[in-house]
């Protein structure tokens, strides 16, 4: 059996691989209250490239899950929706991120055993 | 237009297709949203440039940003019409009726050739017209019937039980009863070929000629007897022999697969012997076109021969395939 594995293939699964854990990375970033713009500066400085896209409609769908909560305020002479964890948000993080440091320990001990 | 009419009319797009799109969504906020973004990436760029962005930039910007239409679809609850769960049904409902519509419509075509009168060009081309027809009207109707379940929390692969599944086919020695009732139909229809031509006569005796021949004026040209008829006798003693071995050595595959060659071999030169023996029907009466009735005859026959072709080269390809380490001996 001959697997295709070219750059669009790892491009495909780099991509579902970081899809994963955008949901968590956002949810860190908005322990502290952000808008949308810092929020997205905020990741990408953290090596999370995310757009407009993607972006918006995941705060969206968290806050309607009542993970976030958001208001209205004006900064810079501009309107801005500004967002944070809600108290369901910030249990449901913990939770997360304990989920994702059992995950790691066990993706942890498979890669050794395949490098070994 | 000013740069600042661009992001507004493309902010106000955007909040019209929120409301066509994603029924109960915050369509003003969401709009008022996306304009704060656009906003600060022009800003940035503006900063990063040293100077006001020209109309041309802001359009590549906003170009950036996408269609309205795809950046209101996003916010949209679900994007897919039929989901992971409903879809492998929906699939099956398709290939099912395409099958079985297929079907329907080849008969009604071959029946059309043998009875149109006047142009049968037309009326042929006529008899597949509503193919596409039913065809779409279908798709459609179980797509939407799938996507009101879909949404609606029908899952219908919840309460399966294992003992309802029938699986089609078994391996590892067992006995595969689709093989074995092949094999009993294949044998009837082995000893009625073989048996008719001795009792035909008894047969028809009380009506003293073939009924076919009464009935629509035509009899069977001399290449049937015994040539081709013999031709066809022995492809279905081969498909007997294959669906013995279906039947009773279901793993293996050699046993399998030379009967299935030996009939792709005779079936493909019964066609060829047909198609190339001239008139395959004697036509008196005057119900049936005989010039009509042997051309359409003779087609046939190709189109038997092609479809023997496949089953040949599936054959061959199963007897000579490299076998990987984990296939079965």
């Amino acid at each position: 059996l001959v697997v295709p594995f070219g750059d669009e293939l790892f491009e495909t699964l780099r991509l579902e691989l970081r899809r994963g854990s955008l949901t968590l990375a956002v949810m860190s970033q908005l322990r502290d209250e952000r808008y949308g713009y810092t929020l997205r500066k905020g990741l990408s400085d953290l090596g999370m490239e995310i757009d407009e896209g993607t972006l918006y409609p995941l705060l969206r769908r968290l806050e309607s899950q009542g993970l976030l909560v958001s208001e209205w305020r004006e900064e810079d002479r501009r309107n801005k929706r500004f967002y944070r964890l809600s108290a369901a948000g910030e249990r449901v993080f913990a939770r997360l991120v304990e989920e994702l440091r059992s995950l790691n320990a066990s993706l942890e001990r498979s890669l050794k055993g395949d490098l070994t | 237009m000013k740069t600042s009419e661009l992001v507004k009319n493309y902010v106000e797009t955007v909040k019209d297709f929120v409301g066509l799109i994603a029924w109960g969504s915050d369509a003003k906020g969401i709009a008022a949203e996306i304009g704060d973004a656009v906003h600060n990436r022009i800003e940035e760029r503006e900063a990063e440039l040293g100077r006001p962005l020209k109309e041309a930039e802001v359009e590549a910007l906003l170009n950036e940003f996408g269609h309205p239409m795809a950046v209101a679809a996003r916010y949209g609850p679900q994007r897919s019409l039929i989901g992971p769960t409903v879809y492998p049904y929906w699939r099956l409902g398709v290939i099912a009726f395409t099958a079985v519509t297929a079907i329907a419509f080849t008969a009604r075509s071959i029946a059309v050739l043998f009875t149109a009168t006047g142009d049968v060009g037309r009326a042929y081309a006529q008899s597949w017209g509503s193919l596409l027809q039913s065809e779409l009207w279908f798709v459609g109707l179980i797509t939407v019937i799938a996507a009101v379940m879909e949404r609606s929390g029908v899952n219908p692969l919840q309460g399966w039980r294992a003992k309802d599944l029938h699986p089609a086919r078994r391996t590892n020695g067992r006995v595969r009863w689709s093989g074995a009732f092949g094999l009993v139909f294949g044998l009837v229809g082995l000893a009625v070929l073989i048996v008719a031509p001795f009792i035909q006569d008894q047969l028809i005796a009380p009506l003293r000629v073939s009924w076919w021949e009464a009935v629509l004026g035509v009899r069977f040209a001399p290449i049937w007897w015994p040539v081709l008829y013999l031709f066809i006798v022995v492809v279905e003693a081969e498909r007997a022999w294959a669906h013995a071995a279906d039947a009773f050595a279901p793993a293996n595959d050699r046993a399998r697969m030379i009967p299935r060659l030996l009939m792709s071999v005779t079936g493909i030169a019964f066609g060829l012997t047909a198609f190339l023996s001239g008139d395959l029907f004697i036509a008196n009466g005057a119900l049936v076109d005989g010039m009509r009735l042997n051309d359409v005859a003779r087609l046939a026959c190709l189109v038997i021969a092609a479809g023997y072709i496949p089953i040949g080269l599936w054959a061959v390809w199963r007897l000579t395939r490299p076998r990987s380490s984990l296939s079965p001996a």
